[in-house]
């Protein structure tokens, strides 16, 4: 997943189809080194792992 | 009568990295190499097409910033992309066709071109790649 990070790509944020990109003859890798493009990671956080806890009888 | 357009807005795509403002002239030839097929009997010299050899040759000033001429072109070097030139900023139609070669190939990126008093320009040529024309 990539994203537009310079405007002479297109607009910044927007995503973009390096998929159909390379179809088309573009160099994604370049676009990547020259800082046209930024990778959005897919990875969310993990959740916490379920502690149960006993209910103190104070 | 006869009419002439000359450049006034084009857009000039390399790599899909539109460098209209970094580009001073552009000029896209196609070519298709003639093979001669003279025989004998022949009163002049005969021709038939070959293979095509288009060229874009394009000049930019030369920027180092942050997405510009430099970082646009330094990874492709001795690689095959997609350029495009548009002799306007207008909509893509018959009397603004969009030229565009795929697999082109850059083989030689000058990387200073330094004068005294002037300002850093390069001069890069891609060659070769399947020309197509887009008129919507």
């Amino acid at each position: 997943m990539f994203k537009i990070s310079s405007e002479r790509l297109g607009k910044i944020g927007d995503f973009f189809d390096a998929a159909a990109a390379e179809k088309d003859g573009v160099n994604v890798l370049a676009l990547i080194a020259g800082g046209f493009l930024a990778e959005t990671s897919t990875k969310t956080d993990p959740k916490p792992a379920k502690t149960d806890t006993e209910p103190s009888e104070d | 009568m006869a009419t002439s357009t000359y450049l006034s807005n084009p857009v000039v795509t390399i790599n899909a990295v539109d460098l209209t403002d970094q580009c001073s002239s552009a000029v896209l030839t196609r070519v298709i190499e003639a093979l001669e097929s003279t025989a004998f009997g022949s009163g002049s010299r005969v021709y038939t097409s070959g293979l095509e050899n288009n060229t874009l040759t394009v000049t930019l000033y030369n920027s180092y910033a942050v997405s510009e001429t430099y970082a646009t072109l330094k990874a492709l070097v001795g690689t095959q992309i997609t350029v495009k030139v548009k002799p306007t900023s207008a909509a893509t139609s018959a009397t603004n066709p969009e030229h565009s070669l795929t697999g082109t190939y850059l083989e030689t990126l000058p990387l200073v071109n330094g004068q005294l008093g002037a300002l850093d320009t390069i001069d890069i040529t891609f060659t070769g790649g399947v020309y197509s024309v887009a008129i919507a």
